[in-house]
């Protein structure tokens, strides 16, 4: 487990989950993903990448009191961890080099 | 209805989310479930049950415990077995084939004995068919053949209540077939009532079973046939001008005929007589068709199969009142299911076919038990040896807190690794040695899921038996090691002059030993028949079947057209063949004193050059004269034939000979006496014979006999063919050298044989492999004291005989147990045959020398490295 890859939709996931902070779990990242995207996202393949991003080590969970409207069932809370920090950094590192390299005689 | 899907899709989420998931799953489809309802009600039933299923994803799935978390101990037996299996990659692949191959030879092995005793099951009126056997009242006994006359069939329906139905069905001559204009020789076929497919069970790929036969002129053809006469198209209706026989219309294709099937035929055509005789037997008709005749096979069918025992004098009744006669031949029955070790002691068959023989079945299971049981024993022997060297593996476990349990479990997962990897070649061995033994034997034992289905109990039942014995020793014996013991010393704690793996090892020795030594049995006595002086010369004759009358009305001229070729040295027409798989006709010699005496003898004829070109051998009186007339009052007898006449004053007497019935009589004179030839197998002790002249009461031409000389056959057989259909344009000429036809006399011998050599082989094979592990065992165990006796000055050549010594005695003492059971079993088996090889120690002492021999190069082998190196080394060793 050297280089952690991060897919396009795990990197958002990830995002969310660093800008929701402590607020993060299932059903408010996916309706802040939706307003955003402004595109359906269901509601599985975010589970996937948070189960994902968990083992990779780039985020945390705990979980959250017992509510009413969720038939009993607990939220279940993600934070990044400074590891998904710093992939997220890199990333972003990586996309504004690349993008500072692009020649401005190619929008003419 | 939507608040139903909730329900459900929500007990389907329950039912396969894991505990870690639930509350983060459901928790978020419930709230988001809220959410929607608010908007639809729905609309978010169904996006609810839409997620469930979207959800239904790996990872939120139930897994079993160890999925979930794999066993760090588990995982570090088989990490230990993988490490322990690579480490000596040599020999584990030795063990493993050795073990696959065994099982995969006893699978197949199998396979054949399945294919032996399914022979005609799969007919399912079997039960209620049976064969009609007729036993000829001769002079000598009775002689039960499968033959009958064709009108019992029908008159048995008639007159004898509870038979169903009947039907006779006898072989179709060889001939050629049209359709649109082309030619095709077909051989193997029978001409049947037409219920015949009401009877027997074979299955239909176009046409119906009842319908097949039902016209006067349906041929049924099977598969291989349709493709070759007509291609891949539906061939029903499309009519097939068959020579002799006439126009037929194709009525039914079937699968080819199951090779564990008695009856074997291409093409199957209806009982139509008018044309046959026409063609084929212009002489027969009367004969055929009449109750004196005996041409069909006939099948009843019984309405109770308990029926049977009342059906012998029934049909005695029966036949006195056809026949006219209370001198009648009994007629028994036999199942179908019983008929293919039925028949052993009965003579003909409808075509060809190798009749069933326990003896021979049971041999086979023998061979192969024998080699299931070589190859498990070295299985088990062999990681018995390895696993004593993992001592101070043991040892370390349990030093580190390793309990009994734990090392038990560990010796046994590993065996049972090692049993599936050879169960799983085995598979692989079996598919590519199938092939080969389909062509070998010509059945196709099947490995069909029926088989498979019906062997699994046994294949599992064997697997939990290896792993436990190959795990048993190293589980219970070294699991118990003290830690302490274990660590000082590599080797087993004690060591006692009487161990079970000695034991075990003279078993080996002993299973090799007979092996080899049978081995030898078996060839000599087949190389004997082989090679042995048949009394006539067997070398460069040519045998050619007389098939039509265009050669047969015509040999004179045939035989001078032949002779004008330099190639050819001589040329004779001969009644038959003399031949181990065929055999002339039966005629009765009677005594010119008293009238009354007689006795049954083989009878040949032969043209006047007969004597010459197959080079009998005449002790006595006068050759042929050449002179039709002459030659044809003459007659020779065999000294067996001369010997119950008395003395040689037989020559020059005249002698009276009759066919079977005593209708047909010759008179001849007895010319001179033939030294004794065999003219049946070797099975047969030589009976008497009279030669006499080719036309003659008994039989007309049937083969022709060519002597050639030079090495350039191809040529001359080409002129003899060229010559052959300038009288005959119908037929294929059916050619065959007599060295062939002699040895298909001993196809039985050869399966045998064969089986044999590849089972001996390979029993062999996995002994050596056994004693390579064994002796490899000690000489690791005893590395040091070979270091110890270097250096006190033992030299090379004492110390490989030391290390043999031991074995020397044990295979003593298997060849001591061994050779006798040989003895038995091969006393036995020689005693089938009226002449066989001589006894001879050669066969037990080759054995013993393939023993000691093998044993003293693997010892060498394998002892070499410890022996010439450095003896500091050897004593270093741990």
């Amino acid at each position: 487990m050297s280089e952690q890859s991060l897919g396009e939709f795990e990197e958002l996931i990830l995002l969310m989950v660093a800008t929701l902070h402590d607020e993060a779990y299932g059903v408010a990242i996916l309706e802040n993903l939706e307003a955003k995207l402004e595109k359906k996202v269901n509601i599985s393949a975010i589970h996937v990448a948070l189960k994902r991003l968990e083992n990779k080590g780039l985020a945390v969970s705990r979980y959250g009191g017992i509510t009413k409207e969720r038939g009993g069932r607990r939220k279940k809370y993600y934070v990044i961890t400074a590891m998904g920090k710093k992939a997220l950094d890199s990333q972003y590192a990586l996309r504004t080099d690349l993008y500072r390299q692009i020649p401005k005689i190619s929008f003419n | 209805m939507s608040r139903r899907i909730f329900d459900t899709a929500r007990k389907f989420l329950h039912w396969y989310c894991c505990h870690e998931q639930i509350d983060e799953v459901e928790g978020d489809l419930l709230e988001l479930y809220e959410l929607r309802s608010q908007a639809s009600y729905n609309r978010a039933n169904w996006r609810f049950a839409w997620d469930v299923i979207r959800s239904f994803r790996w990872s939120n799935i139930k897994k079993p415990r160890a999925w979930k978390k794999p066993s760090p101990l588990w995982k570090n037996y088989l990490k230990i077995s993988y490490r322990n299996l690579i480490k000596d990659y040599k020999f584990s692949s030795i063990n493993l084939i050795g073990l696959s191959m065994g099982i995969s030879i006893f699978m197949i092995m199998m396979m054949m004995v399945r294919h032996e005793l399914t022979f005609d099951q799969f007919h399912k009126k079997g039960a209620r068919i049976f064969h009609v056997i007729q036993e000829f009242q001769t002079i000598d006994g009775s002689e039960p053949e499968i033959f009958t006359a064709l009108p019992l069939a029908d008159a048995l329906v008639d007159d004898i209540s509870g038979i169903t139905n009947a039907i006779s069905v006898h072989a179709a001559a060889s001939t050629w077939m049209t359709v649109d204009g082309k030619r095709f020789f077909e051989e193997e076929g029978v001409v049947a009532s037409s219920s015949f497919f009401e009877f027997f069970d074979f299955t239909f790929i176009y046409g119906s079973p009842e319908r097949a036969l039902s016209s006067e002129y349906s041929i049924v053809i099977d598969q291989n046939m349709s493709q070759k006469l007509f291609g891949k198209l539906d061939p029903i209706g499309r009519t097939v001008d068959i020579e002799r026989y006439g126009l037929f219309t194709v009525s039914g294709v079937i699968e080819e005929v199951p090779s564990n099937s008695f009856i074997q035929f291409d093409f199957v055509l209806t009982q139509n007589y008018d044309t046959f005789f026409q063609q084929v037997h212009p002489r027969f008709p009367a004969w055929f068709q009449s109750w004196r005749g005996d041409p069909a096979a006939t099948f009843v069918m019984l309405d109770k199969p308990e029926d049977a025992d009342r059906f012998e004098t029934e049909v005695s009744t029966m036949l006195a009142k056809y026949l006219n006669t209370e001198d009648i031949n009994p007629h028994k029955l036999i199942n179908l299911y019983d008929l293919h070790f039925g028949l052993d002691q009965v003579d003909g068959s409808i075509n060809e076919y190798v009749r069933g023989d326990r003896s021979q079945l049971n041999l086979l299971i023998l061979v192969a038990s024998l080699v299931l049981f070589m190859a498990c024993f070295n299985f088990v022997n062999l990681l018995t040896a390895r696993s004593i060297t993992r001592s101070k593996e043991v040892g370390i476990r349990k030093s580190i807190g390793a309990v009994r349990g734990q090392i038990f479990f560990q010796f046994m997962a590993e065996s049972s690794i090692q049993v599936a990897c050879s169960f799983i070649l085995a598979t692989g061995w079996i598919l590519l040695i199938l092939p080969s033994v389909e062509r070998l034997t010509g059945i196709q034992p099947g490995l069909d899921a029926d088989f498979l289905l019906s062997f699994s109990p046994h294949i599992a039942l064997l697997f939990v038996l290896l792993t436990l014995l190959s795990g048993i020793y190293p589980a219970l014996v070294i699991s118990r090691f003290v830690p302490r013991r274990a660590l000082a010393s590599l080797v087993s704690q004690k060591h006692s002059k009487f161990s079970l793996r000695n034991v075990l090892l003279t078993i080996q020795y002993g299973i090799v030993i007979i092996m080899i030594s049978s081995l030898i049995i078996v060839n000599r006595q087949f190389r004997f028949m082989t090679d042995k002086p048949l009394g006539f010369e067997v070398d460069q004759l040519l045998i050619v079947e007389v098939n039509g009358g265009g050669v047969r009305d015509n040999f004179g001229v045939l035989k001078q057209d032949l002779l004008a070729n330099p190639k050819v040295s001589a040329v004779s027409g001969l009644t038959r063949m003399i031949s181990g798989y065929r055999t002339g006709v039966d005629v009765a010699m009677k005594d010119p004193t008293d009238h009354e005496r007689q006795k049954t003898a083989q009878f040949y004829g032969m043209d006047s050059d007969g004597i010459e070109a197959l080079e009998l051998r005449l002790l006595l009186g006068e050759r042929p004269s050449g002179n039709r007339y002459l030659d044809s009052t003459m007659i020779y007898l065999n000294e067996t034939a001369a010997s119950w006449y008395g003395d040689n004053d037989i020559i020059g007497q005249w002698i009276e000979i009759s066919d079977d019935e005593g209708e047909d009589i010759l008179k001849a004179r007895v010319a001179g006496i033939i030294e004794d030839f065999h003219y049946s197998s070797l099975h047969e002790p030589i009976g008497p014979v009279v030669i006499g002249y080719l036309n003659n009461p008994f039989q007309s031409i049937d083969d022709i006999v060519i002597r050639i000389r030079g090495d350039d056959l191809s040529e001359t057989l080409a002129y003899i063919e060229e010559v052959h259909n300038r009288y005959d344009e119908n037929d294929v000429m059916t050619w065959e050298f007599l060295d062939d036809m002699v040895v298909r006399a001993y196809k039985r011998e050869m399966i045998i044989r064969d089986v044999f050599v590849g089972a001996a082989s390979i029993a062999f094979a996995i002994a050596v492999i056994g004693m390579i592990s064994l002796l490899s065992l000690t000489a690791i165990e005893k590395t040091k004291e070979l270091g110890i006796r270097k250096i006190l000055g033992a030299n090379y050549i004492g110390l490989i005989t030391l290390q043999a010594k031991s074995f020397m005695s044990f295979a003593s003492i298997a060849a001591m147990l061994g050779i006798p059971i040989v003895w038995v079993l091969s006393s036995n088996w020689l005693d089938s045959f009226a002449y066989r090889a001589g006894f001879s120690v050669l066969p037990f002492a080759a054995a013993i020398g393939t023993v000691v021999l093998s044993t003293l190069i693997i010892v060498w082998i394998i002892n070499h490295s410890v022996i010439s190196r450095n003896p500091v080394q050897s004593l270093r060793h741990e």
